[in-house]
């Protein structure tokens, strides 16, 4: 009875301890993604925010809108059934399916891409395909984006997004890999771009209070996550415009030594509950005197861009120890200091 | 009993103690996993001599968001030909190390095979929805030849992922994740089979060029000596880019890599570069000089004498004339003075 108990003892504390501690794990090392989601329209199947897809109807014909006669249509990027070719004849004998009529062959249409997101109000977000820019789109007052190509090849594609807010911060580059079918209408929804976020000092004496700052989409939730031995994290509210700051009480964390700081948004969208993946991460130093950073960012030749000429000066030096090409200070440019461009690169 | 009671109460205190701690280690067991997981797909399969086939590399982030691979690779060259390597499918698109047509001959006397890349802004996983699986880092292309069919006796060996293969996260700091790897077993039958070969007819029916790119006209005090330099990259879709060439005005084509120190450092030859795929379609990207190109005398060796002689002498009589003057000039200047004098 007594071996029970203690078993239901160290049960429950197990379950209690457990709960917390995964769920921090999982905040201190996981991106958390977004909600993001591709549907295809052409490839004959409803999915994602499709209605119908070809000739696919979910079982729906023209009788389920009133009509005895006709077909329905599949437009606006599967999104939409159209009842335009469907209509009433007396004494007709019933209503037709969806889709072209006779049976005949939908006509094949060009490869279509459309990425819809949220970046920061008015702002221009920079599109990469395959680590190159290709196109810059502007976002709306609720931080809405679009855009949409027919010159993009069958196959793995990697689009990347980036953009700087009006604090002039910069985002993370913001990658989705995903194959685009041949012929069809690739729609991907949710790239949502984490917020941005800056520091007012760089170096603070402990016990000052540290002014993080950023901008995301209107009126969502920031935490923010100020590395220490253990993990604090503090809530903010973003405003119309996006804006969020947070004044942080440096109290906590450790004298003459690095801290980082991070955050994400969350959000209700279109009744999900949607949580963005990290943003940057800024640096500052809590005490006297900061160490002086060479080459920041893995912007090797200090253009404000990092892209193929800092991956080029990488290459220049790799397996050295040039200073500024070796991001981490090990003494070697090797695929750490790459890694660390792969994470700041803007194309 | 107070002595009875406390040693109670220190057993018991004991008991909640260990409790706290199998609890601890209890917890810790789960949450612990693996940052990602590169795998062979088949993990295994049965192949006829003759045969040609193709292992896909894969890579599974498991949650994570990584932004750079390594991969080494083991198989046995002594019953396996490596044909090629299929990058067109790949996740990478800026790569450090990627091996080319050229390097097959080296790979198969090796029977090791090594390449390396990275995904701006990193890769976390395939998308829900997506229509492919969208992992494949690249897929090796082998061939069983059939000269080995005189050892009748059934074969396994194995394709295997080493150990000092790498992953990187997208943290901004370089941290290399945990991976598992796992590898493909290589079931050879004595018996001929059908010789299909989908690379080589893959490699036929691809007739898309790499995809157009520019080419990029850099200077930086850092590198080659604050000399001009390009840089230069694309992608192909099907088979992956093979190598690239350079050309600078006429001189021959060159095998090149980005970044390539130009020759010609005064920038007024056209410069060429070519993208090859591995069904050898081509895309050139061309750079016009902005600084038109320095004039150069190409009237006939003759002629130019002929010029140079006129020139001389009519220099030469101008200056003549000009000294006759000048003596003129003088010779009446010291007449006036004499005039002069006289009068006085």
């Amino acid at each position: 009875m007594r071996l029970w108990k203690e078993f239901v003892k160290f049960f429950s504390i197990s379950i209690f301890l457990l709960l917390p501690t995964f769920a921090l794990k999982t905040f201190a090392q996981k991106q958390i993604p977004t909600i993001v989601g591709i549907s295809v329209c052409g490839d004959g199947q409803i999915d994602g925010f499709e209605v119908c897809d070809g000739d696919n109807f979910g079982g729906k014909t023209c009788a389920n809108y009133g009509y005895n006669r006709g077909y329905l249509l599949c437009v606006d990027n599967c999104t939409r059934i159209s009842i335009e070719k469907c209509y009433v004849e007396p004494g007709g004998m019933g209503a037709g399916g969806g889709g072209y009529p006779g049976g005949a062959m939908r006509p094949l249409g060009p490869t279509t891409l459309i990425i819809l997101g949220k970046a920061y109000p008015d702002t221009e977000v920079k599109i990469l395909k395959d680590g190159k820019e290709i196109a810059r789109v502007k976002t709306d007052s609720q931080a809405n984006f679009s855009w949409q190509t027919t010159d993009i090849t069958p196959g793995v594609n990697s689009l990347s997004f980036w953009a700087d807010d009006k604090f002039g911060l910069r985002s993370i580059l913001y990658t989705l890999t995903f194959e685009v079918m041949p012929n069809a209408v690739t729609t991907v929804r949710g790239a949502y771009l984490p917020p941005t976020i800056g520091v007012e000092k760089n170096v603070v004496k402990r016990g000052e209070r540290l002014k993080i700052f950023g901008q995301t989409i209107p009126e969502a939730k920031v935490p923010v996550f100020i590395s220490s031995p253990a993990e604090i994290v503090q809530e903010t509210t973003s405003t119309k415009t996006g804006e969020w700051d947070l004044l942080f009480d440096t109290t906590p964390l450790t004298d003459e030594s690095m801290h980082t700081a991070k955050c994400q948004f969350k959000a209700t969208i279109e009744g999900s509950t949607v949580v963005s993946g990290f943003s940057r991460f800024v640096t500052f130093y809590v005490g006297k005197m900061a160490p002086a950073g060479i080459c920041p960012g893995a912007d090797l030749n200090q253009d404000g861009k990092v892209n193929l000429i800092d991956f080029s000066i990488l290459l220049y030096y790799w397996g050295t120890n040039n200073s500024c090409a070796d991001q981490n200070q090990d003494g070697v440019v090797n695929l750490v200091d790459f890694s660390i461009m792969m994470y700041y690169w803007t194309g | 009993m107070k002595t009875q009671n406390s040693k109670i109460k220190s057993q018991n205190f004991n008991l909640r103690l260990k409790t706290l701690i199998l609890a601890l280690v209890f917890l810790n067991l789960p949450t612990f996993a693996f940052g990602a997981s590169l795998y062979l797909d088949p993990k295994e399969g049965e192949y006829f001599l003759g045969d040609h086939f193709g292992i896909k590399i894969r890579v599974d982030p498991e949650g994570e968001c990584i932004n750079t691979i390594s991969v080494d690779l083991l198989f046995p060259n002594d019953i396996l030909v490596l044909e090629g390597i299929d990058f067109g499918e790949s996740i990478i698109t800026i790569w450090v190390d990627k091996p080319s047509s050229g390097d097959i001959q080296k790979i198969n006397e090796n029977g090791k095979i090594s390449f390396a890349g990275g995904i701006p802004g990193g890769y976390c996983g395939r998308i829900p929805g997506d229509p492919g699986m969208t992992n494949v880092v690249a897929e090796l292309r082998f061939y069983i030849p059939s000269m080995i069919v005189g050892e009748m006796s059934e074969k396994t060996r194995e394709v295997k992922l080493l150990e000092s293969s790498q992953v990187f996260l997208n943290d901004g700091r370089g941290t290399l994740a945990k991976i598992s790897v796992q590898g493909a077993k290589i079931k050879i039958l004595p018996t001929s089979g059908k010789g299909l070969n989908e690379w080589k007819e893959k490699l036929l029916n691809d007739t898309t060029p790499p995809a157009p790119f520019e080419i990029q006209i850099h200077k930086d005090s850092s590198i080659f000596d604050g000399k001009y330099f390009i840089v230069f990259y694309t992608t192909d879709k099907e088979t992956g880019v093979d190598y690239y060439m350079v050309k600078e005005g006429e001189r021959e084509w060159k095998i090149a890599k980005s970044p390539y120190l130009l020759e010609n450092q005064n920038l007024d030859e056209e410069i060429k570069v070519k993208a090859v795929d591995r069904a050898g379609n081509e895309t050139i990207a061309t750079y016009y000089p902005q600084k038109p190109k320095e004039f150069k005398d190409t009237t006939p060796k003759n002629q130019t004498t002929v010029k140079k002689i006129l020139s001389i002498a009519i220099s030469l009589i101008l200056i003549l004339v000009l000294i006759f003057i000048l003596g003129f000039l003088i010779k009446k200047k010291l007449l006036n003075k004499k005039v002069k004098n006289r009068s006085i």
